[in-house]
């Protein structure tokens, strides 16, 4: 089982006609959609895909977001705009902004409270932090499974109040949880933790 | 006979409980097909015999090393009752995530919070009613150290059971469980749904298992539309287990901090600088102590052993393999025993202290810059005292790569045989530079030689370390003593064959004198060397038996006062060529044992070669002789 996260093109362009629809008030036809985002093969797949989920309705060339279509649209908007601004204010331009987006999605994250955090710029990585700071976990993007299960084990998981012991050029090491527990972290995988900074 | 398996984080005091509830009674044996260390003890609890087995320690079910994956492989495949989680009060839903993890699995299990006092001392309270009903398992405080609330634990054991917890995870992965759970056949002792989240999230143990394609199309059909199974389902049971945290503890005070810890931690430069202090007090004290020691043993059994042998070796051949092999054990066990044990020791000590963690964090920074994750220090200090338990105890480096990075540099790092060819030979005839020499030198080749092979295996990646650092803690000497006397039992059972083994084949070529007849063939090589051909020999032969390397140059040389026959460079030349190599046939067991017998035999060329080369090199520099 190959362990880096993978990021197909249709996965990506069934988001972006939800997204296009969106945008559009939930309505438009397939040739305006094409237009837009492009592909005309990987958007006409996704349309049919997204109409057998049922996503959206189709009706000759008109397509709309049904209700579940509606909110998994808003769901995916609200990641692409923290995906984009985390690009721009924090991550520089490491990931595209796709692969922050589905990275984003299938965290548990707090949305509300990091868009509130990235409007009150407090959004940063862990291996940015001086020590003494505290800040809460709010994604992980480390990807593999075997280092993100041994970063929950340490008790480094999305959720969770962090504060920063000390921090050198190859480590960080932070205090996690109710007991002042302290876990080393390698400062390549600490440039994966997004966190909110307190 | 109900057996019963030990799982926990590490440091959270397994071996404490086994030793609490089965006293002295603690036996030591490799997992099937590995070299990895399973305790096993019984006890009679309530008129019931129980057989305790204590599991490597694990942070969660996704091995990242040889003994994680041992841990998981016990708890998916062995034959037990149940499982006695235990989980650190003072860092709560660490414990409670792996617990949970178990009871998913439908283990069977009993939740024991150890460090209670501990925890409630810096504020932490628990509500261990509250847990036990929403875990649906019994929960129960327990203090192995002091035995203390052990009765409480003893009488509840029996309550062991399947908790009720169950985690929901997102609809698409709830539609990939149903797919692969069509895998798990009915009247599985473990939990069918609980197996089938493992294939979900992709866990090779499981899959090996089970081999279900299902679920293979289900992972890649939610990774094409963009999901990422193993991520959601990690992160939504560690949001289980922290929320079940936060529900059922708090804390009252702001947590007690250990400012000096803190001050050592963030500073590399007192980091590094403590490291070496901890490793030359490690080294001195092992070498002071265990030299008197080996030299009081020496001067009560010496003797008699002597008269033993000579009346064995003039007794035909079999006496006289009888007689190697008492004087190869007797060399082994007097020469090297007492270094290893209190090496044990004080490890052990390092362990439970929590300052082998902080050592791994301080020398990351300097190991991680020639590929070699941090935690290799601990074969590093082993192989100081022998190189066997040393290549053994790679099995907690994370990949093949990285141990057999940590292997190499043991071929550099003088074991306590070598050690005595190192004092014996040079440091008597040389004086205190040549050892200190011969030590700096090793260290310098094995750096090079790990970068090097670190570059080509690709192994950079694997020395990121992510690693829990447990808390300072007063080590119980009661607790110290055991575990490394455990340890010491282990080295005795792999040693104990190969050195009598080492010493039949010995004797045989001696005895035939096919040793002596083999000159010629050692011409060449000696000639590179520049060493006399019958100094070959105990380069050679030495391989068989490290510890008779002295004895063999005194016997071909005719005399003790080696600097009478060799020159000052020939003596430094034969130290290195003794001790720049994988040092002996019982080394190389190990290294099979460890790395199987193609990569091993490799390897073993490759750095007996390059200790040759480093050697001849030095032997033909145009240096005063």
């Amino acid at each position: 089982m190959p362990e880096d996260e993978h990021f197909s093109a249709e996965a990506m362009a069934k988001e972006d006609v939800l997204r296009y629809l969106l945008e559009n008030k939930g309505r438009s036809t397939i040739k305006e959609a094409i237009k837009d985002i492009g592909e005309k093969d990987l958007v006409e797949k996704a349309v049919a895909e997204l109409e057998s989920e049922g996503l959206v309705r189709r009706k000759n060339d008109v397509i709309e977001l049904t209700n579940k279509g509606t909110e998994r649209a808003q769901r995916i908007y609200e990641h692409h705009r923290l995906a984009e601004t985390l690009l721009e204010k924090v991550l520089g331009k490491k990931i595209s902004v796709h692969e922050a987006a589905h990275a984003l999605e299938h965290l548990d994250i707090d949305i509300k409270g990091l868009i509130k955090g990235l409007e009150a710029k407090k959004v940063s990585l862990l291996s940015e932090l001086g020590p003494g700071s505290y800040a809460r976990v709010i994604a992980i993007l480390v990807p593999r499974p075997s280092m993100l299960a041994r970063l929950y084990g340490v008790g480094v998981l999305p959720g969770r109040r962090i504060r920063v012991v000390s921090k050198t050029k190859d480590l960080v090491i932070v205090e996690a949880g109710l007991g002042a527990h302290l876990a080393a972290i390698d400062s390549d995988i600490a440039r994966k933790i997004i966190v909110i900074v307190e | 006979m109900k057996r019963v398996i030990l799982v926990g984080q590490p440091n959270v005091g397994k071996s404490s409980l086994l030793n609490a509830l089965t006293g002295a009674n603690v036996r030591v044996a490799n997992y099937p097909g590995t070299t990895v260390d399973i305790y096993r003890a019984k006890a009679v609890l309530n008129g019931e015999e129980y057989e305790f087995i204590d599991t490597p320690g694990v942070y969660n079910l996704y091995p990242s090393s040889l003994e994680e994956e041992i841990t998981e492989r016990i708890i998916l495949g062995e034959s037990y009752d149940f499982a006695v989680v235990l989980v650190d009060a003072t860092a709560f839903e660490r414990g409670l995530l792996l617990a949970i993890t178990l009871i998913e699995l439908g283990v069977p299990l009993i939740v024991a919070v150890n460090f209670w006092e501990e925890a409630e001392h810096k504020g932490i309270r628990i509500d261990y009613a509250g847990l036990e009903k929403e875990l649906g398992v019994p929960v129960v405080r327990i203090n192995p150290v002091k035995r203390g609330r052990l009765e409480e634990f003893i009488k509840r054991i029996g309550e062991a059971r399947k908790g009720r917890l169950e985690i929901r995870y997102d609809d698409h992965i709830e539609a990939a469980i149903l797919r692969a759970i069509n895998c798990i056949p009915e009247g599985t002792r473990l939990s069918r749904r609980g197996l089938a989240v493992r294939l979900i999230e992709g866990d090779p143990l499981v899959y090996e298992k089970y081999h279900c394609r299902e679920a293979e199309e289900a992972i890649a059909e939610l990774k094409a539309s963009g999901h990422n199974p193993q991520l959601d389902i990690e992160t939504t049971r560690a949001g289980y287990a922290l929320q079940i945290a936060s529900k059922y503890s708090r804390i009252l005070v702001a947590p007690r901090r250990n400012r000096l810890d803190e001050l050592l931690l963030s500073n590399p430069y007192i980091g590094m600088a403590a490291s070496a202090s901890i490793v030359l007090g490690l080294i001195a004290v092992t070498v002071i102590t265990g030299g008197k020691i080996i030299d009081y043993l020496d001067l009560i059994l010496s003797p008699s052993v002597e008269r033993v042998i000579g009346f064995l070796a003039s007794s035909g051949f079999a006496g006289y393999a009888l007689a190697k092999s008492i004087e190869a054990l007797y060399a082994q066990y007097i020469a090297a025993l007492p270094y290893v044990f209190i090496f044990y020791l004080l490890l052990v000590l390092l362990e439970d202290s929590g300052l082998l963690g902080r050592m791994v964090a301080w020398l990351h920074g300097f190991t991680k810059k020639i590929g070699l994750y941090s935690k290799a220090i601990i074969p590093v200090l082993l192989g100081l005292g022998c190189s066997v338990p040393a290549t053994t105890s790679t099995r907690i480096l994370p990949g093949k790569k990285q141990r057999i990075l940590a292997i190499a540099a043991l071929a550099f790092v003088p074991c306590s045989s070598r050690a005595s060819i190192i004092f014996g030979v040079a440091g008597r005839e040389l004086g205190a530079w040549a050892p200190m020499l011969i030590y700096l030198l090793g260290f310098i080749i094995a750096l090079i030689v790990v970068k090097v092979l670190a570059s080509i295996l690709g192994a950079q990646e694997e020395a990121i370390i992510i690693e829990d650092l447990p808390p300072l803690r007063r080590p119980l000497l009661r607790n110290v003593a055991s575990k490394a006397w455990l340890r010491l039992e282990d080295f005795i059972k792999i040693v104990t064959p190969l050195v009598v083994a080492g010493a039949i084949i010995y004797a045989a070529l001696d005895y035939t004198g096919l040793a002596t007849k083999s000159l010629k063939i050692l011409a060449p090589p000696a000639r590179v060397l520049h060493l006399p051909p019958a100094a070959m020999i105990p380069l050679v032969y030495g391989f068989l038996q490290k510890d008779l390397v002295i004895a063999m140059l005194a016997a071909v040389l005719g005399t003790t006062s080696f600097s009478t026959v060799l020159t000052h460079k020939q003596i430094l030349i034969f130290t290195m060529a003794s001790t720049y190599q994988v040092p002996c046939i019982i080394a190389l067991g190990a290294m099979i044992r460890e790395l199987g017998l193609k990569d091993a035999i490799k390897l073993f060329i490759i750095l007996d070669l390059i200790g040759f080369g480093i050697t001849a090199l030095y032997a033909n520099l145009p240096l005063p002789p």
